[in-house]
């Protein structure tokens, strides 16, 4: 198959996706791009879902934790990436990579958060810092147990910048934190604390940074103590139920068509400015604006 | 035992022990039923408090009361296909009659007991009582039911996290409505039970049917349906585990 992405970054995905298993049986997969606070590029995605196809297939594995390195746990995917997404001299992605983008590596039945969803595995996060835009509704909000702690910014924060909030249609968000506090995380791009992520059921528990790594482990080595089929049992159990709760379902996001929508006139145009000045100079921009439709709203 | 009290719209059903129904004793769960489903069918009766004498609700189940159980699931399976996961069987008759159903906890409450209170409209429990998650061992457990009770990732967390829930988090949860002193609990349940029998009798009666339908379009009845399939599932992985 053909693997997505530039030179550069398919060179660096292995080095950026850590892997190990212990004798126990526990796989862990660590995002170790820590000075994009984990961002993960197209084949960063692609060896995610490689890897839990690969724990899928090996009867030693019991129960996969994935983890990230340095302050965050994951950004969520890098925007900022050429990964030969568009003909030259074409504004818009062709058919084909805007389908591999939106339905093989993200929201679709192929996609990367499917296969942790549809994992025979049960998964446990590790999250710390920031986990936004993709590894909040892809990646946080599919893992069995989320294990936090109280400094954790978690949500759909980039629809503060990026225009439609997307997580607001993802059914598993909606089942696991109320269609209420869906709509409140993904109108308003607020992050929610680690606090609020107990308090509201997202997370597990919720344990300061320096106790995170001993919480994980008791909690996947209580489970890897198991017999295999009868973790599978469980694993089949949530997998069936989610599917009747129509969790499983593919996300019916619009985030793909953001790229192409209109700006109001007052608007700063995330994608302009990110040609222009890259990722931070657009976010600056987005503060000038945010500043401005603040005022106005006040004024009103 | 059975015992069946009618004052005025309450009716009240007393159980000596649940623990039985964890075995997957056949008739009693049969008995339970019809209990239930007469007491349902009573024009004269608008809401149904199910309780346990003594200091737990349904106790955890032992090694032997598992074997019992599975052997049980297996010799028997039409009859316990029947009695605890079929349409007719016991849990959907709770889920799916025409009463308002209030369940009383106190203790320990695990097993078949914690499979009645997800499938009951109404929880009062005592501060002291503790919640065990009944999918590990339960395949006519309906894991869809607590999804939708307490979320998806809480009902995932309490059938993962390896131990029994307060009576302070179960309310936190979702799982239970009210937990009061046990001084008070008897009295509170019956409070709790006579303000849903205020409601007009065809208006308990539609309600159940309108919630019927919303658990069906949720998935409840489907996961119900999936019982013999986790059945067989539940005994494939637990044979495996032997041989391995």
């Amino acid at each position: 198959m053909k693997i997505y992405g530039n030179s550069e970054s398919i060179e660096n995905a292995i080095r950026q996706i850590l892997f190990e298993k212990s004798e126990e049986g526990i796989a862990r997969i660590t995002l170790n791009r820590p000075e994009k606070h984990n961002a993960m590029t197209v084949p960063m995605r692609t060896r995610l879902m490689a890897l839990l196809q690969q724990c899928d297939l090996d009867e030693t594995v019991k129960i996969i934790v994935i983890a990230g390195n340095g302050k965050s746990f994951c950004s969520g995917n890098e925007i900022n990436e050429d990964w030969g997404q568009r003909v030259p001299g074409q504004k818009r992605m062709s058919l084909t990579m805007a389908n591999r983008y939106a339905s093989d590596l993200n929201y679709g039945r192929q996609g990367f958060s499917q296969a942790l969803t549809r994992s025979k595995k049960i998964t446990i996060l590790a999250l710390h810092g920031y986990c936004a835009a993709a590894a909040y509704f892809m990646i946080a909000t599919r893992c069995d147990l989320v294990v936090v702690n109280p400094s954790s910014k978690i949500g759909a924060l980039e629809a503060r910048f990026l225009g439609p909030a997307g997580a607001v249609s993802a059914v598993h968000i909606n089942r696991i934190l109320g269609t209420k506090a869906a709509r409140r995380y993904g109108y308003t791009g607020a992050a929610m604390s680690g606090d609020d992520a107990l308090r509201i059921g997202l997370a597990h528990s919720c344990v300061p940074d320096e106790e995170m790594a001993t919480e994980v482990t008791a909690i996947a080595e209580r489970l890897a103590k198991q017999p295999e089929p009868i973790l599978a049992y469980y694993k089949s159990r949530i997998c069936a139920s989610e599917s009747l709760f129509q969790t499983n379902v593919r996300e019916i996001s619009g985030l793909l068509f953001s790229h192409f929508l209109q700006a109001g006139d007052d608007e700063a145009h995330f994608w302009t400015q990110v040609k222009k000045s890259g990722v931070s100079g657009a976010l600056d921009a987005d503060k000038a604006r945010l500043a401005a439709a603040t005022q106005k709203l006040s004024d009103a | 035992m059975i015992d069946l009290k009618l004052s005025g719209a309450l009716a009240t059903i007393t159980l000596q022990e649940l623990e039985p129904l964890s075995r997957h004793d056949i008739e009693f769960a049969l008995e339970l039923r019809n209990v239930i489903r007469d007491t349902a069918d009573d024009d004269n009766v608008k809401a149904i408090i199910l309780r346990t004498e003594g200091s737990d609700f349904c106790l955890p189940p032992t090694a032997s009361d598992l074997k019992i159980a599975a052997d049980s699931r297996i010799k028997k399976a039409a009859a316990w296909h029947a009695a605890y996961s079929a349409s007719a069987g016991l849990y959907q008759n709770m889920v799916y009659c025409k009463k308002f159903i209030l369940t009383v906890t106190r203790g320990q409450c695990a097993g078949a007991g914690s499979m009645l209170v997800l499938c009951s409209d109404f929880t009062v429990s005592s501060f002291d009582a503790t919640f065990a998650a009944p999918f590990a061992q339960y395949p006519e457990s309906n894991l869809v039911l607590a999804e939708l009770t307490m979320r998806l990732n809480r009902a995932k967390s309490w059938m993962l996290g390896g131990s029994a829930w307060s009576a302070e988090k179960a309310l936190h949860a979702g799982l239970i409505n009210q937990a009061v002193d046990a001084a008070d609990l008897d009295a509170c349940a019956v409070s709790a039970a006579k303000a849903a029998a205020l409601m007009p009798l065809d208006g308990v009666a539609m309600t159940k049917v309108l919630l019927e339908s919303f658990l069906d379009t949720q998935g409840v009845g489907q996961d119900f349906d999936m019982a013999d399939f986790y059945a067989s599932s539940m005994l494939a992985a637990q044979t495996q585990s032997r041989e391995k």
